[in-house]
């Protein structure tokens, strides 16, 4: 398996550090989900930072489920503010 | 047998902890401590997490000249146009005094202590509205200075609190634009226009001498050009799409970060051509950025508004130890 799930907050400063980023894969997603490289230093990424494990749909259900609300959110907005291409409805997307 | 002496006309020297990566880049030293020996090399340019802003939000801009250490935020979106200031030394963010005219969208260009907020949207009645508003930041508070030509937002911007330039953006009804206005320190003047054609959603870096301009929400997406302080020159395109980005550096050496809506895509410049290099952590768009093509930082983006900062540094150094197997 590529990469691994979790959830975890972003705390600031040294949540992620470069060396992070050249040892393992890693991107964030909405409601604190994080995708990460399934190897050693990606592992102890996640226990450093506190990470909670979740299996892969576990985590993309959190990741829609934050979309939908946006989704819900673009949908009541009034016509005129749905216009400009710049705020186009939140689109589902699936995890790497 | 080819000794490191030989090779290298010095013995491997003998230290009880490692140096610092980068001041040790392109050495060998023997660590007496752990027994192991050790090297210091340079590598690809990373992204690291930075302190988080106090008021997450997107379409802000930034003080466009300000390095990586001493970045300054403003204006955006959450709920309504923003007015809130913030100023990061490197680890934190702190809120200053706000804006006197909250604003999404606008431009910006100086440093944290002698920096102009420019134009944007007001998002009163809605985002089809523009302010030609203009406000300069003394380090301390903002106050108001004279207006834009014509209003703008979600345009480019360079440049520092006494020359200074806005490149384009909407003009309002999603009207993009090709116009370059240039301020003096006292007031704007309409320069010459893009010559690829009208963009929004563009990023800009550099000076009013030496400006780079990249990135559209529409055709032409890719295209990129430079300013010489009179006239625009297309150069190469960018390879990925970059709208509702953010660009930081100078006409010679440049980041270019993100797409909307999510992009991690980031792309450098080296004067000539652009080159993809990592990625950020978290795609987004609306963000804002300052420093350096060697060290910068970008924060705040949407889709949701967010408070996040990301550490571009290059090269990144590093400790590795010599195995044999």
């Amino acid at each position: 398996m590529a990469n691994t799930y979790c959830t975890a907050t972003n705390t600031g400063k040294g949540f992620f550090t470069h060396q992070d980023r050249n040892d393992f894969y890693l991107s964030g997603h909405p409601g604190d989900v994080w995708v990460v490289g399934n190897n050693p230093a990606g592992v102890s990424w996640i226990n450093r930072v506190a990470g909670t494990a979740k299996t892969k749909a576990e985590a993309q259900a959190i990741v829609d489920g934050i979309i939908e609300t946006a989704q819900a959110d673009w949908d009541a907005l009034p016509e005129a503010e749905k216009a400009p291409t710049n705020n186009t409805r939140p689109v589902k997307y699936i995890l790497p | 047998m080819a000794t490191y002496k030989g090779i290298k006309g010095v013995k491997v020297e003998t230290k009880a902890s490692d140096p610092t990566a980068s001041e040790a880049d392109g050495t060998v030293w023997y660590n007496s401590t752990g027994a192991t020996l050790k090297y210091a090399i340079a590598g690809a340019g990373a992204w690291a997490s930075g302190g988080n802003m106090t008021t997450a939000r997107h379409y802000v801009n930034a003080a466009r000249n300000a390095p990586q250490s001493a970045s300054l935020v403003f204006a955006g979106y959450n709920s309504g146009a923003r007015d809130e200031t913030e100023k990061y030394n490197g680890t934190a963010w702190t809120e200053v005094n706000d804006l006197n005219t909250a604003r999404a969208g606008p431009g910006g260009s100086g440093t944290q202590t002698a920096a102009l907020c420019m134009s944007g949207t007001p998002y009163s009645p809605d985002s089809n509205a523009r302010t030609s508003n203009v406000e300069e930041f003394n380090g301390t508070s903002w106050s108001e200075k004279n207006n834009v030509v014509t209003a703008s937002a979600w345009m480019g911007s360079l440049g520092t609190n006494t020359a200074a330039m806005m490149i384009a953006g909407d003009s309002g009804g999603g009207t993009a634009t090709t116009m370059s206005q240039t301020w003096n320190g006292t007031s704007w003047t309409e320069g010459n226009n893009l010559v690829s054609g009208a963009v929004a959603g563009n990023s800009s870096t550099g000076s009013t001498t030496a400006g780079l301009n990249a990135g559209a929400e529409s055709a032409p997406y890719k295209a990129c050009q430079t300013y010489n302080g009179t006239s625009w020159t297309e150069v190469n395109n960018t390879n990925l799409n970059h709208s509702y980005a953010t660009m930081f550096g100078t006409q010679g050496a440049a980041i270019l970060a993100a797409e909307y809506p999510a992009g991690t895509v980031v792309e450098e410049w080296d004067g000539t051509s652009w080159a993809a290099v990592a990625a950020l952590a978290t795609g987004r768009y609306g963000l804002a950025g300052t420093g350096s093509s060697n060290a910068g930082v970008v924060m705040g983006g949407g889709p949701s508004p967010s408070n996040v900062t990301e550490e571009w540094t290059s090269p990144v150094y590093a400790v590795k130890t010599v195995t044999v197997s």
